[in-house]
């Protein structure tokens, strides 16, 4: 029985370490997986997307909400720094969330810490040259060229579902030049 | 020399069956660092970007872009509160009081994690819809049939409901785990 045990203990020690390697690679690489199969469904990076009112069909964000209005942009810093900016809406709950390559959500702000909805913001990798914030902005370091930034705006009136969409269509993204100016579209 | 290999190969196979047994129960069940409120699961801890490489992959896969913060706290249950999985071919009630928050809603998905389609287009269930009893407590039944007063639509599949409290109050950000959540009751199945 010993013998036994001493001849099957290092193969077993070896079955252990292979699945505890596994179990970590997998769990290491899984959030950006999921980020970047993500981004592949939202298209084209630094421009935002219009997403109409989510329904059976919409399939861009797992288990989207139907009360909330979206405004998604994905990010690609790489080239340039990326200029943000909207005009949310004041009486109702919304925030803008910046996500890494990894879905860490690096930044973000809402209603209660803008109350006036006006949000001004460039995204840029730390040490990117040839940069100038315009006046107003604030500047946001993000840890990986690649992201999301995502705009959410609650419907917590349908009678004021108008404004609160013309709100929403206020939100951009673009790459900024080095003149401090952005791009135009977007 | 053919007994080491045979023995190696079977090495790398347990290793391997093993290895996603232990992503299964770390990840994929969706129960990492979270706490319960009866069938209620949440996040642990507030949205923080220092979180542990678990923490981040259950994260990923189950409440991608839904981090708890102090102003919103987001709740998920895939069974009732007698443990059973929540099935469309069954009648469900949700009972109880409203979540202490600004405001909140209640939305169904289907085993895809995507909105369930039905005839109304009506999908969720919220503080502003939702009709109260004369106590005050709700009562909202998921059904895959319409059903009288408040109705959540589901498939004929397994779904889950979630309940985003936004600016709840600061005790349910404190301790997510006794919020008092709505009671899931199983009421009748085919």
């Amino acid at each position: 029985m010993k013998a036994w045990v001493l001849r099957t203990l290092p193969w077993a020690l070896a079955a252990l370490v292979i699945a505890m390697a596994l179990n970590l690679a997998i769990v290491l690489a899984l959030p950006a997986f999921v980020m970047g199969r993500t981004l592949a469904l939202l298209g084209p990076p630094n421009s935002m997307h219009d997403v109409a009112r989510v329904d059976a069909d919409y399939r861009a964000l797992a288990r989207p909400s139907p009360d909330l209005l979206y405004a998604i942009c994905p990010y690609d810093v790489s080239a340039a720094p990326l200029a943000i900016a909207a005009a949310m809406p004041r009486g109702t709950y919304w925030s803008v969330a910046m996500f890494d390559s990894q879905t860490d959500n690096f930044f973000r702000r809402n209603n209660r810490q803008v109350p006036d909805g006006t949000v001004h913001f460039v995204l840029a990798r730390k040490g990117q040259a040839g940069m100038a914030v315009p006046n107003g902005s604030t500047l946001v370091y993000t840890p990986s060229s690649k992201g999301l930034v995502l705009f959410r705006i609650l419907i917590d009136d349908h009678a004021d579902l108008a404004r609160l969409d013309a709100a929403r269509r206020t939100a951009r993204c673009a790459p900024l030049q080095a003149t401090g100016n952005r791009n135009s579209g977007g | 020399m053919m007994q080491f290999l045979r023995k190696a190969l079977l090495t790398l196979v347990v290793g391997i069956i093993l290895g996603l047994a232990l992503t299964w129960f770390t990840v994929m069940r969706g129960t990492f660092g979270t706490v319960t409120d009866g069938p209620w699961r949440t996040s642990a801890t507030l949205d923080h970007h220092n979180a542990n490489p678990f923490e981040r992959a259950t994260t990923a896969w189950h409440r991608l872009f839904a981090r708890n913060t102090d102003a919103t706290v987001t709740y998920t249950a895939g069974h009732d509160s007698g443990g059973q999985a929540l099935d469309g071919n069954c009648i469900y009630r949700i009972t109880g009081h409203e979540p202490d928050a600004q405001w909140w809603t209640m939305t169904a998905y289907g085993p895809d994690g995507y909105l369930i389609k039905n005839k109304r287009g009506l999908y969720s269930v919220s503080k502003a819809s939702v009709a109260r009893r004369r106590n005050g407590t709700i009562v909202i039944t998921a059904a895959h049939q319409r059903a009288p007063g408040n109705w959540i639509a589901v498939g004929t599949s397994h779904f889950s409901l979630t309940m985003r409290l936004y600016e709840p109050a600061p005790g349910v950000v404190a301790d997510p785990a006794n919020a008092l959540m709505p009671v899931i009751t199983r009421v009748v199945c085919p």
